[in-house]
């Protein structure tokens, strides 16, 4: 991240270095819903980029915006009412937001593919599992035959630590519990050998012990096959098991970004350090938890300055008037907060 | 110890299996709860954990006697709850109350808040205008703002819904509160606001309760106790402190292991290896065979590392160890040995994980190639 702290966020200056050895990357993506109310701006101004072999997690709540984020990337995001305002979604030289449907199916699940977080729903319940990862197989590999097809689909889910992987296959979603599902979903994603994998809250949907065995395909999936992997997730032990990096989202926007090993051992924007607190720590003998004061923000009704700055513990009259810009507080972390602003850092 | 507000004892609960459209033919049945027996003491928060299909639900619907237990006792005072009619059961209605895991879909969307917290009140023929003057009061102790209460549930935020929920359950002045996952819908951000307001609430208006949850972290954190659930079984109870830093149950240990931290820890990647794989991998069909095979011996011996020769025939009852720390395992049985003597146990198991292993690599040159 070649950011210096006094640039305000610009992609031109930066992306040349950036993308070095990057995968995929995200360049001032703006998504944005229309709704009757209001023009929500989900997605506003994000950019970043996946380096090769990297497993990059997004972390925020409902509303910043980090599943928006997910779908744009693969250009799944429902338009009307959604639009991509601007910005570029680059795999490979190639602008993904400007592709036509026709051109996103040969890369979907081919080049980039996803995890859903439900892993029932995102199975067809109409069909066996067998038909739908040959389906995915054929439709990606026209020379390959049925038969092929079928066989390695058995090698597949015999890769998702299914013991009978023909049982697995002739049954329907509805026959498997949710870990089973998720691990055909994980199946699924494998089947194509893609170069980035999605996983939108893989493990939100599952029990602890399930939750250990899906982040362990992940693991695999990424030391084995050299994956790039996209996760999204609300739960910061999720991340610490997996990532590497990791960017914080609030409102729509990055508010942190940084190494994982360095943002959690010393987080630096006020709502990051808010988040790793409200983790419960089962080491305290205090039965109440840290808690964050007051609403999660309403994104037709941003306040002007910080979005963070009506729950901020230190707030400053700057944080009311006037948006920051991504500084760079620590080596290698970016943090959108006026406490890292070019005239903060003359008074430290 | 204060006493117990409410005793259980030997309560099971069976769901049929059926097959068929027209016959509805029972194949089989899956235990969901079985020969569970515990107090929950006046005035503290007993947690209860387990993986999805453990029957934490079942065993608080079980309590609350909405769904109809077909063994066993729940005494709540002088009552045994189990068996009572509908009609016999509104006088207790008032003091057990539950809150759920979703609040928005539990309230009424065309009923205005105030009408949906009123509503049980005017079940108990409590005055219009009391009920009235009594939600002002419940908006206030729940911390929404009393004005907001014409407005109906889609105006809120699902913290503040929770709050609602919270306030209807509380409408009746209940003693006893079964907290279903109150919080797993909710914001990180919003977790410690709603729990932190139950403390608050529990120690003002001298409730107990029963809160079920997946998060092995919030539930040390909110409870006295702890009650570890496998299958329907009640595994291991104890102290909060005692079941989370001495874990005696494998089981609980697996559990715990897999608990995800913030600090840096394989010991997850180390359960996923191990048991993981076997402990996911169920359908509808090896449930209900787990369910009643297991029934002749440990319901956790197919999964457990340090199984020995009693646990394939025998279900260990769950005895006291220690001051008010109980576990259901044999290998804590007569001479209570020490559970790192059994290392013996498990061979079979790491031969069928080899075995699982090599097929895995297999697969993957055939997909290389």
């Amino acid at each position: 991240m070649g950011r210096t702290g006094a640039e305000p966020q610009r992609w031109d200056a930066t992306s040349p270095a950036r993308s070095g050895d990057a995968v995929l990357s995200v360049e001032r993506l703006r998504t944005y819903f229309d709704t009757p109310a209001g023009v929500v701006k989900a997605v506003d101004d994000v950019s970043f980029s996946l380096n090769r072999g990297d497993i990059l997690a997004i972390v925020g709540e409902s509303g910043s915006g980090k599943s928006v984020t997910a779908q744009s990337i693969m250009k799944l995001v429902a338009m009307p009412p959604g639009r991509y305002a601007s910005g570029q979604v680059v795999l490979d030289g190639i602008d993904l937001l400007s592709q036509s449907e026709r051109a996103l199916g040969a890369i979907r699940g081919k080049r980039i593919s996803m995890i859903f977080q439900n892993p029932r729903a995102a199975l067809n319940p109409a069909f066996t599992v067998s038909t739908l990862m040959v389906e995915t197989l054929r439709r990606h590999d026209s020379s390959l035959s049925r038969a092929e097809a079928v066989k390695r689909a058995a090698a597949l889910l015999r890769a998702v630590d299914f013991p009978d992987p023909e049982r697995v296959a002739a049954s329907y979603p509805h026959q498997m519990s949710g870990g089973m599902c998720q691990r055909v979903g994980v199946a699924l994603s494998m089947a194509c050998e893609p170069e980035v994998l999605i996983a939108d809250e893989p493990t939100t949907a599952l029990d602890v012990l399930v939750q250990a065995t899906i982040l362990l395909l992940l693991k695999r999936a990424h030391a084995e096959r050299g994956l790039s992997i996209i996760l999204i997730t609300h739960d910061f032990g999720v991340l610490r098991a997996l990532a590497t990096r990791v960017i914080v989202m609030y409102a729509g926007q990055i508010q942190e970004q940084g190494r994982v090993d360095d943002v959690l051992a010393n987080p630096q924007h006020p709502y990051t350090k808010a988040l790793i607190q409200a983790v419960p720590d089962p080491d305290s003998t205090d039965q109440r938890l840290h808690q964050i004061e007051g609403q999660p923000p309403d994104l037709l009704n941003l306040p002007a300055g910080c979005s963070f700055a009506d729950r901020c513990a230190f707030v400053m009259p700057k944080c009311r008037s006037e948006r920051p810009e991504l500084y760079e507080a620590a080596a290698g972390t970016d943090v959108r907060c006026h406490l890292f602003g070019p005239e903060a850092s003359a008074h430290q | 110890m204060s006493e117990p507000l409410i005793k259980v004892r030997g309560l099971r609960k069976a769901f049929p299996v059926r097959e068929g459209t027209v016959l509805r033919k029972k194949v089989g049945e899956i235990v969901a709860v079985d020969d569970v027996s515990f107090d929950v003491f006046e005035g503290e928060t007993l947690g209860c954990v387990g993986g999805s299909g453990s029957g934490k639900s079942t065993l608080g619907r079980l309590i609350l006697n909405l769904i109809r237990a077909d063994v066993g006792s729940v005494q709540f005072g002088d009552a045994d709850l189990v068996g009572l009619s509908p009609a016999e059961m509104r006088p207790y209605r008032k003091d057990l109350q539950i809150v759920f895991q979703d609040p928005l879909h539990t309230l009424n969307p065309r009923r205005t808040v105030a009408e949906n917290v009123t509503r049980s009140m005017l079940n108990f023929d409590i005055p219009r205008q009391e009920a009235r003057e009594r939600v002002q009061y419940l908006f206030d102790i729940v911390g929404l703002n009393p004005a907001h209460t014409n407005r109906y549930p889609h105006e809120f935020s699902g913290g503040q819904c929770q709050r609602i929920g919270i306030a209807r359950a509380l409408a009746l002045e209940p003693r006893f509160l079964f907290l279903d996952e109150p919080v797993s819908a909710l914001d990180v951000s919003i977790q410690g606001q709603i729990l932190n307001l139950l403390k608050e609430l529990q120690e003002t208006l001298h409730l107990t309760y029963l809160f079920v949850s997946h998060d092995l972290k919030l539930v040390k954190n909110f409870s006295d106790r702890i009650l570890v659930l496998y299958h329907g079984r009640a595994v291991e109870i104890g102290g909060s402190d005692e079941v989370y830093h001495q874990p005696k149950h494998p089981y609980t240990r697996t559990l715990l292991d897999a608990v995800l931290g913030l600090k840096k820890d394989d010991a997850w990647e180390r359960v996923a290896s191990q048991t993981g794989v076997l402990a996911d991998d169920e359908d509808l069909e090896s449930a209900m065979r787990a369910s009643a095979a297991a029934r002749t011996g440990c319901i956790y011996s197919g999964t457990c590392t340090e199984r020995f020769e009693p646990c394939a025939t025998q279900m260990p009852e769950l005895q006291e160890i220690e001051a008010g720390h109980a576990v259901a395992c044999h290998l804590y049985e007569g001479s209570k040995k020490d559970w790192n003597a059994s290392a013996t146990a498990g061979d079979a198991r790491r031969e069928r994980e080899h075995a699982l292993r090599q097929a895995r690599d297999e697969s993957a040159r055939q997909l290389m190639t």
